[in-house]
């Protein structure tokens, strides 16, 4: 495995980490990771080094950058917005990476704000083969907070639940973003779009051959935004995309995957589905 | 972060140093009119280093506009650097340091050196100057005082940020790796780490041997005790009214980039 540093971009302001494999890597897959809220491009606990280190050992390459003024990269003087210039941003990364080495099928992991932005990239340019959002969009079913109320009272003891009764008739809504997510990207977290928007995006891509992956943490539970497994199915009943994409829900990592034994979780899954990627079989 | 930061990014160069088995990164930022100093960053631990990295960041680039050259890096098994988590250890980190300060010194060309360390980037630095490569003048923002006490706190830290109580006994709270190490907060420290930072003792002040120039600086008064009992004339206590938890996800209403800890950050480094 090699590592080394680009500068690249149309102002040459963005920094990134090109990670390539020992082996000759013709036909294989390029990583692209990138910023995770207001954190630099190792990622949350350096989890993008590490998924990038994982993939030369398969004969991947990745490209880790720091978007325009977060990390290293230096903020840029055009005056789009941030959606379009992590957009801008990231094109000109798979750009340079195209260049230096000829490869031109990418695999975009997004975390948390970062999965819009890889949504929003596959959308428009096709070198994208494979997307996986972690933590990212989400939408409720009548059932979603039903089924948060009932693991909550699994998990309490008699004495919590009678305790819990008077505040019952105080307060029935959870909060808009669980606390220990606001630090990550209380800036950049857009919300969700429109439903049949995402839909008609998701299907876009599915009809094209994206491989889909869509990993929820323990986190989206306790926050009351995904908490059972086929809550992205029901939410989008009839509609094709939901039964052509991977969905994860893990109780076994949370949204900053503070264990070591999360990022490993994490890390074996993604190395499973980079193989099924570029085979080309089902995400 | 005040407008304008990000213009101190102009000349901040990118860049790979050190042997070929332990391949350090760092940003250099050479100013267009040089000072005759140069100012070194040495990083905190794991989490804290995530969460101080643009205050860092924002640090180097004033302290660049001001006419220093300066250089931060992520220790080896660190940030960008090669080497994974658990092969870092004190020792190896100041060696890293005087490889840094070389670098530094390489390429700016000036022989007036800062090094500003924070955390246990403070008690690395100290190392790294006791071992002999000295800075001109050394800044210590709030070094480790009892290095079992910051294992306890960062242990807590992680039940905290995992939504566990400090009481919780799950499964979760076993934070020990194979082979003695422990996890800190989703960083992997091997049993060398955990017993080099044990032995970090308040009544063995990380700078008590040395003889150049250097100041402490307190955020929270965490340090009061051990600043008072020291009869050091060169240590002085600056209180910079910052109340960031380093260690945390979230920021809790709580700035980055707090105003009051970088200008006295830039007013140490500056002072003849």
């Amino acid at each position: 495995m090699r590592e080394e540093l680009v500068e690249f971009g149309p102002e040459e302001g963005l920094v990134g980490t090109l990670t390539r494999p020992s082996a000759e890597y013709g036909g294989k897959l390029v990583l692209l990771l990138f910023n995770a809220g207001v954190l630099p491009r190792v990622g949350p606990r350096r989890i993008n080094v590490k998924i990038a280190r994982d993939a030369a050992a398969l004969g991947h390459t990745s490209l880790r950058l720091d978007l325009s003024g977060h990390g290293d990269s230096r903020a840029s003087i055009s005056h789009e917005d941030f959606r379009q210039q992590a957009i801008t941003d990231l094109r000109a990364a798979m750009d340079e990476v195209q260049r230096r080495t000829g490869l031109a099928r990418f695999v975009v992991i997004g975390f948390c704000s970062g999965a819009t932005h890889g949504l929003r990239l596959a959308l428009v340019d096709e070198r994208v083969v494979g997307l996986l959002m972690f933590d990212g969009h989400w939408y409720r079913t009548p059932l979603t907070l039903p089924i948060l109320r009932l693991r909550q009272f699994r998990q309490k003891t008699l004495a919590e639940i009678l305790r819990a009764i008077p505040r019952r008739f105080r307060s029935a809504n959870p909060p808009a973003r669980p606390a220990e997510m606001a630090g990550i990207d209380a800036a950049a977290w857009t919300g969700n779009p429109p439903r049949d928007e995402f839909a008609r995006d998701m299907q876009s891509l599915a009809d094209r051959g994206v491989s889909l992956l869509a990993v929820f943490s323990r986190t989206m539970i306790s926050g009351g935004y995904y908490t059972y497994r086929s809550q992205m199915r029901d939410a989008f009943r009839g509609r094709r995309f939901v039964h052509q994409m991977r969905i994860e829900l893990r109780s076994d990592f949370d949204h900053t995957l503070t264990s070591v034994q999360a990022q490993q979780s994490l890390r074996s899954l993604i190395k499973e589905w980079l193989t099924a990627v570029e085979s080309g079989g089902r995400p | 972060m005040a407008a304008g930061d990000d213009a101190g990014q102009v000349g901040a160069l990118p860049l790979h140093f050190g042997s070929l088995d332990r391949r350090l990164y760092g940003v250099l930022y050479r100013p267009a009119g040089g000072s005759g100093s140069a100012v070194l960053i040495c990083n905190p631990l794991g989490q804290e280093a995530l969460r101080a990295h643009r205050l860092l960041r924002v640090l180097a680039s004033r302290l660049a506009r001001q006419g220093f050259s300066v250089l931060r890096f992520d220790y080896f098994g660190t940030g960008e650097s090669m080497g994974d988590d658990e092969e870092g250890s004190l020792d190896g980190w100041a060696g890293d340091v005087a490889t840094a300060h070389g670098e530094l010194l390489a390429r700016s060309g000036v022989s007036r050196t800062i090094w500003i360390g924070m955390g246990l980037g403070a008690n690395v630095a100290a190392m790294a100057a006791e071992a002999g490569r000295e800075p001109t003048r050394l800044v210590l923002l709030e070094p480790v005082r009892d290095g079992a006490a910051y294992l306890r706190w960062l242990a807590a830290e992680r039940l905290r940020t995992l939504g566990l109580g400090p009481d919780y006994r799950g499964p979760e709270a076993d934070d020990e790796l194979p082979g003695g190490g422990r996890e800190v907060l989703g960083f992997s420290l091997s049993a060398t780490m955990v017993a080099a930072i044990s032995a970090i003792a308040p009544q063995l002040p990380c700078w008590r041997n040395l003889a150049m120039p250097l100041v402490v600086l307190d955020a929270e008064g965490r340090l009061d005790e051990w600043v008072d009992a020291s009869d050091d004339s060169r240590v002085r206590r600056v209180h910079v009214d910052a109340n960031v938890n380093w260690a945390a996800e979230a920021a809790d209403g709580a700035s980055l980039v707090p105003s009051g800890l970088i200008a006295e950050l830039l007013r140490e480094a500056t002072v003849a």
